[in-house]
């Protein structure tokens, strides 16, 4: 750490940056290339551009999911959240990816088989077309594409993390400090324009095969130079029992924190499958069991979340450098800058082009999401209702790059801290859609009116609840994601869940009266062998996109 | 709109119909994370310990490795067991109304 003396963070590291920039160099190729991957016919549709010809098997959806769901938010915020507070705010990420996946395992496929047999390309496209209602297919969008944009803003801010740590960003001028951020989003937007779902699909295996070569090493040679995991925990131990530890940190929740650990963990994996990004992969694969299969097989990812997560933990018993390039403590910089603390040049440069990447493929995927959603439930729906799936994949493909463009304008304009603080928004918001989707593959019995005004009081409540959380140090907004349960006293929970229990009551006692009152309940347009049709069954290949057929 | 629905419904859907044992067992299975990970008191503490991991951080690893083998074995049991059936777009008895329920 000789190159402390030179300042907050050092010099450029030229050997790491070279590294970083021969890997982005590699995925590039390969992002343009992935037009001609497994192509089986024009590009010109929301079924080729935006969800890869829907065919793929386990193994791409494996690696698809994988590099898809798990972010710069596990990568860099995770570690992060654990370096400065610890289990509660931190280690949740664990069970809440354990409980996803038998969560999913029960409704994702009759998402899938639905979404097939109508050519429903996201999750508001099956809203509308089962409650046959657009204002709350509306609202599912809309939702939607405000939790994705922070989330990818989220990427960029992982991004700029590493780039910090190689030592770009130190210029004063606001142009040259953000420039390598520019460019490497230029570029992704790019062969994403042109390559669609393919880009990221393929990226993904260069991705989790850095991650997984980068966590093997880090967890075996990290501890090893530390002196193990025992004097690890102590020092994570030794932070959070001083007295200038942050309010609620601890290495183990204490008794007062369980509800808000166990909530935490349930609405996170309740809502991940909300997200547009994630319902995007599914869609993708090629059969109603490849969901099932890689439910089983995906939790080889939350093990390393977990792993990763201990970063955070090492960070602190290495005592490594957070200070940022503008000279303030950064615990987002906890493991970029324990990788260049501990492994050699050479291999630092490898494990940050790693974290760089591993952002690259969501934010390429998330962008292509939102895209969909603006396409088929703004445009389509309210202003060209016969949109040509020519049509559709244009204006999915322009819209990606708006979208992309928004989240740099996000991290740019506002700080780190708002992207943060919107990720966390996103996830409690997008939760709130989940009776119109996961009710709604089951039964119709709820009312469309009575699932929108649930959706809107959730979200009221969740915004104005969330805004009020102060964080005690800073003094700021949207300190945390957790509150007090109204009516049952002392006990904490978070806010999304507690939104949702709200959201589900209004539209259970909504759709009573609205039934009494006899309110209109539209046309399902679904079957009941809608929800099981697999890809043998006749009606579901091919996929036709809606507004393909002349009728 | 979207779909040919004359064609389609004179192609039939199949799944599968499993026993009550069975399916209970399946939702044991995949109850079983969910229960034991949101039941935070009992593995909130720091022993026994485990090559230097409190207990609570080696307990959680040990629950993602057995959610999966819990996972694969309910994906087994609903794909091999169980009796394939014809999905009928009639409503079963007692069912929820599928079609327009309009003014019910």
């Amino acid at each position: 750490m000789t190159a402390l003396a030179a300042g907050p963070r050092g010099g450029v590291d030229g050997v790491a940056l070279t590294i970083v920039i021969v890997l982005f160099a590699v995925v590039t190729l390969l992002g343009f290339g992935a037009a001609r991957w497994r192509r089986v016919s024009r590009m010109s549709s929301l079924d080729e551009w935006g969800l890869g010809g829907r065919g793929f098997g386990t193994f791409v959806t494996w690696f698809l999911l994988g590099g898809d769901l798990y972010t710069a938010y596990t990568f860099v915020a995770v570690p992060a959240a654990m370096y400065a507070t610890g289990a509660v705010s931190g280690f949740f990420a664990v069970p809440y990816t354990i409980i996803v996946y038998p969560l999913i395992f029960i409704f994702m496929p009759r998402l899938w088989s639905v979404s097939h047999r109508h050519g429903y390309v996201t999750p508001a496209d099956f809203v509308r077309g089962r409650f046959d209602c657009r204002p709350l297919s509306l609202a599912v969008a809309v939702t939607g594409i405000i939790a994705t944009m922070p989330y990818i803003a989220l990427q960029l801010v992982g991004i700029q993390a590493v780039l910090e740590v190689i030592g770009l960003g130190g210029s004063s001028n606001a142009f040259l400090r953000d420039l390598p951020l520019i460019i490497a989003f230029a570029v992704l937007a790019a062969y994403t324009y042109s390559s669609g779902l393919r880009a990221p699909a393929l990226i993904a295996f260069v991705k989790d095969f850095l991650i997984y070569l980068v966590i093997i090493v880090s967890i075996i040679y990290i501890p090893y130079k530390l002196g193990g995991f025992g004097k690890i925990f102590a020092a994570a131990q030794g932070k959070f029992t001083s007295p200038k530890a942050a309010v609620g940190s601890s290495v183990i929740p204490p008794a007062a924190s369980f509800s808000a650990y166990g909530t935490l963990a349930l609405g996170s994996a309740m809502a991940l499958f909300m997200y547009p990004h994630a319902v995007t992969g599914v869609l993708a694969s090629k059969n109603r069991g490849i969901i099932r299969r890689n439910a089983a097989l995906l939790p080889a990812y939350s093990l390393m979340l977990g792993l990763l997560a201990l970063l955070g933990f090492m960070g602190i018993a290495a005592k490594t450098n957070v200070i940022g390039l503008d000279g303030k403590p950064n615990a987002q910089l906890v493991v970029p800058a324990l990788f260049q603390q501990m492994f050699p040049s050479w291999f630092a440069g490898i494990a940050l082009g790693a974290i760089a990447i591993g952002a690259l493929v969501p934010a390429a995927i998330m962008s292509i999401a939102a895209a969909n959603l603006f396409t088929r439930n703004i445009y389509r729906d309210f202003f060209n209702r016969n949109a040509s799936p020519e049509t559709e994949a244009r204006v999915s493909k322009l819209v990606s790059l708006i979208v992309k463009l928004g989240a740099l304008f996000f991290v740019f304009f506002l700080d780190r801290t708002t992207a943060l603080n919107f990720q966390l928004l996103g996830g409690i918001w997008i939760l709130q859609t989940f009776p119109s989707i996961v009710f709604g593959l089951y039964t119709r019995w709820l009312h469309r009116y009575a699932l929108l005004a649930g959706w809107a009081l959730a979200m009221v409540y969740a915004t104005v609840r969330a805004y009020r959380n102060i964080n005690p140090l800073t003094h700021k907004h949207f300190g945390s994601s957790v509150a007090k349960i109204p009516l049952l006293g002392s006990h904490t929970a978070y806010i999304a869940l507690t939104a949702f229990v709200m959201n589900v009551v209004v539209a259970v006692v909504l759709t009573v009266v609205f039934r009494a009152l006899r309110v209109p309940d539209g046309r399902d347009e679904t079957r009941r062998s809608d929800y099981h049709a697999d890809a043998d069954d006749a009606g579901v290949r091919p996929v036709l996109a809606p507004g393909a057929n002349p009728a | 709109m979207p779909d040919d629905g004359s064609a389609r419904s004179q192609q039939p859907v199949h799944r599968r119909k499993l026993t009550g044992g069975v399916l209970a067992v399946v939702g044991l299975l995949l109850a079983a994370p969910l229960v034991a990970l949101m039941w935070v008191g009992t593995y909130s503490s720091g022993s026994p310990r485990l090559w230097g991991f409190p207990f609570f951080y080696w307990y959680q690893l040990l629950w993602v490795l057995v959610a999966s083998v819990f996972t694969a074995a309910a994906y087994l049991l609903v794909t091999r067991t169980g009796t394939v059936i014809e999905v009928s777009d009639e409503p079963e008895p007692g069912g929820p109304e599928p079609d327009d329920g309009a003014g019910r």
